[in-house]
């Protein structure tokens, strides 16, 4: 792995997908009510690290912001080359496929695929990200669903992008609020 | 009995998709021909129908028919629904998912009615075979049977339902001729009825009603995108279906332009559910762009469902020559009838067909279930 950058994603995130078992109608991650179970997931704000990629792991905290629901926001990174960069993330109800973007400086976009399975993992993991963060289950309001007992689990995938070579200094998000990222790390290009 | 790989299908479809896959049917052929639209609003409620003709009546066109049946004692209906899990063959009932709760389900909790196949009759008649075949359940396991009355009679969901399935004796018969024909009628339908809300038509309709979220209040646009939200459901598995029954089609005739389609549906499904996901979170919190952001989804689906209008009228242009070569029947809903002149292999095709046909036919019940 090369030098990483991870991206603070905080002043992003307008999504709270994450409970506590003591307050589980904190948060709504589906747009019905489910949510992550806090007890299930890394410390706040903790570094993890994921087949030799570190993020940082977002606040889980009751009533904190915790994943960019995508809505077309633009994320600023230092001007620079990069190889890829890799996303903590997932699709809630089902698993989507749309486009993001990343522009030059000159505002020069080039589209790429972005995909995310959703959070709820049957057979495989559709877009073969790897399976980042395995749950026990999901929270509703009324309880902690655990779903060990069937053929299905929930979890946080990480999926990796590649870039082409180009200098970069945004991502721009397609408007696809199904779609989920908690974090966010960046690969540079080899001098 | 397999799990469905259906996702986001309700799940009466799931049900059924699993069952008719484990009888030897390759489902999306016989009730995902449809390639339909209609857009109608009364007051403030948006309505999409995306197929023409019922769940029965599709099904009917293929032979099979399915009994909606419904009894309000617990054992009167137990004992329909045992003879049939006695003489081998599964049953879709619909169960109180609160109750379910207590044993598999992962709860909402809240009463809701939801299908479960029951597979046999275990344990010496104390426990029943449940597969949850739901794409966000997939359960294999056992119930005690007094647990399972308790999920079928609930009063929630209006006392005992289930669904029988006379199955035909043998598989229907599908020719080339039927592969044009569908998709002639489903451009007939989309291109055609351009005053009607239908079709092509129909899009540009809905994407011009959208506008009118601009001057709505807040609850109304919100109950205006409850309603949209809803009636999407079923055009996310119609969509999906009919990529899948263009793919299998694609598969059999060895046809890229139906393959090339099949791919075109499977994204068109993901823009109509991106769509949906837009119209819950509109529904859930006020946001002044909903509208632009709405149609400018719409808009793309538009032109994806333009693109497939195009893709199938290029090859409806060169039916005339496809008919001429291929006049043969073959028997089986779930081979099909290679197209001559679209670059498939005939002899290859035949023997393939001939080994499937045998091993297929031996796999159906043969019409024992009670109607």
């Amino acid at each position: 792995m090369r030098n990483t950058q991870i991206l603070d994603l905080t002043g992003h995130f307008n999504n709270d997908g994450i409970s506590s078992d003591e307050d589980r109608t904190d948060g709504d991650f589906t747009g019905t009510g489910q949510t992550f179970p806090e007890e299930d997931l890394p410390p706040s704000n903790s570094r993890v690290t994921y087949s030799g990629v570190p993020f940082t792991f977002p606040d889980k905290s009751d009533g904190a912001l915790n994943n960019i629901s995508l809505e077309g926001q633009r994320l600023f990174v230092s001007k620079g080359y990069y190889e890829r960069f890799f996303i903590l993330g997932a699709a809630d109800v089902t698993s989507l496929e749309d486009s993001l973007a990343v522009v030059s400086e000159q505002g020069m976009h080039h589209d790429l695929p972005l995909q995310l399975s959703s959070w709820r993992l049957g057979r495989n993991l559709k877009y073969g990200e790897i399976p980042a963060i395995r749950c026990s289950g999901f929270h509703f309001p009324s309880q902690h669903v655990n779903t060990e007992r069937l053929d299905v689990t929930y979890g946080i995938w990480m999926q990796t992008i590649l870039l082409p070579r180009i200098p970069i200094t945004s991502i721009l998000l397609p408007d696809n609020p199904g779609m989920h990222i908690f974090a966010l790390t960046l690969e540079e290009e080899a001098a | 009995m397999p799990f469905s790989d259906c996702e986001y299908y309700p799940c009466e479809l799931v049900a059924l998709d699993s069952f008719l896959t484990y009888s030897g049917y390759d489902t999306p052929l016989l009730i995902h021909k449809e390639w339909h639209f209609r857009y109608t609003r009364l007051d403030n409620r948006p309505h999409i129908e995306f197929n023409r003709t019922s769940l029965e009546e599709r099904l009917k066109q293929s032979g099979i028919r399915i009994a909606r049946r419904h009894h309000p004692d617990v054992e009167f209906a137990w004992s329909r629904v045992s003879q049939i899990l006695n003489a081998g063959h599964p049953v879709a009932i619909l169960a109180d998912t609160l109750i379910l709760e207590q044993h598999y389900y992962p709860g909402r909790g809240h009463h809701s009615g939801h299908y479960i196949i029951l597979a046999g009759i275990e344990d010496g008649g104390e426990s029943v075979c449940v597969i949850d075949p739901s794409w966000i359940v997939r359960f294999k396991g056992k119930m005690p049977i007094s647990s399972l009355k308790s999920a079928w009679q609930s009063q929630a969901i209006s006392g005992c339902n289930w669904v029988e399935t006379l199955l035909p004796a043998a598989p229907g018969i599908i020719g080339s001729e039927d592969v044009c024909d569908v998709i002639t009628e489903n451009c007939e339908f989309m291109g055609k009825f351009a005053s009607d809300g239908i079709g092509i038509a129909g899009l540009y309709h809905l994407l011009t009603e959208i506008e009118l979220l601009q001057s709505m209040d807040q609850e109304t646009a919100s109950e205006f995108l409850g309603h949209l939200y809803e009636s999407v459901k079923t055009g996310v598995a119609e969509r999906d279906g009919h990529g899948r029954y263009l793919n299998l089609v694609s598969k059999q005739t060895d046809t890229s332009e139906l393959l090339r389609l099949g791919e075109h549906f499977k994204d068109l499904t993901n823009q109509w559910i991106i769509f949906r996901n837009l119209c819950l979170r509109g529904q859930k919190r006020a946001q002044k762009d909903m509208a632009s952001r709405l149609q400018k989804r719409l808009a793309r689906i538009l032109e994806m469902e333009n693109e497939a209008f195009a893709m199938m009228t290029e090859l409806l242009s060169r039916r005339q020559g496809i008919l001429n070569i291929a006049n043969q029947k073959m028997i089986g809903f779930n081979w099909w009838l290679t197209i001559p002149g679209l670059g498939s292999n005939l002899v290859d095709v035949s023997i393939a067909i001939h080994d499937r046909a045998s091993e297929g036919l031996g796999r159906v019940p043969s019409g024992v279930f009670l109607c």
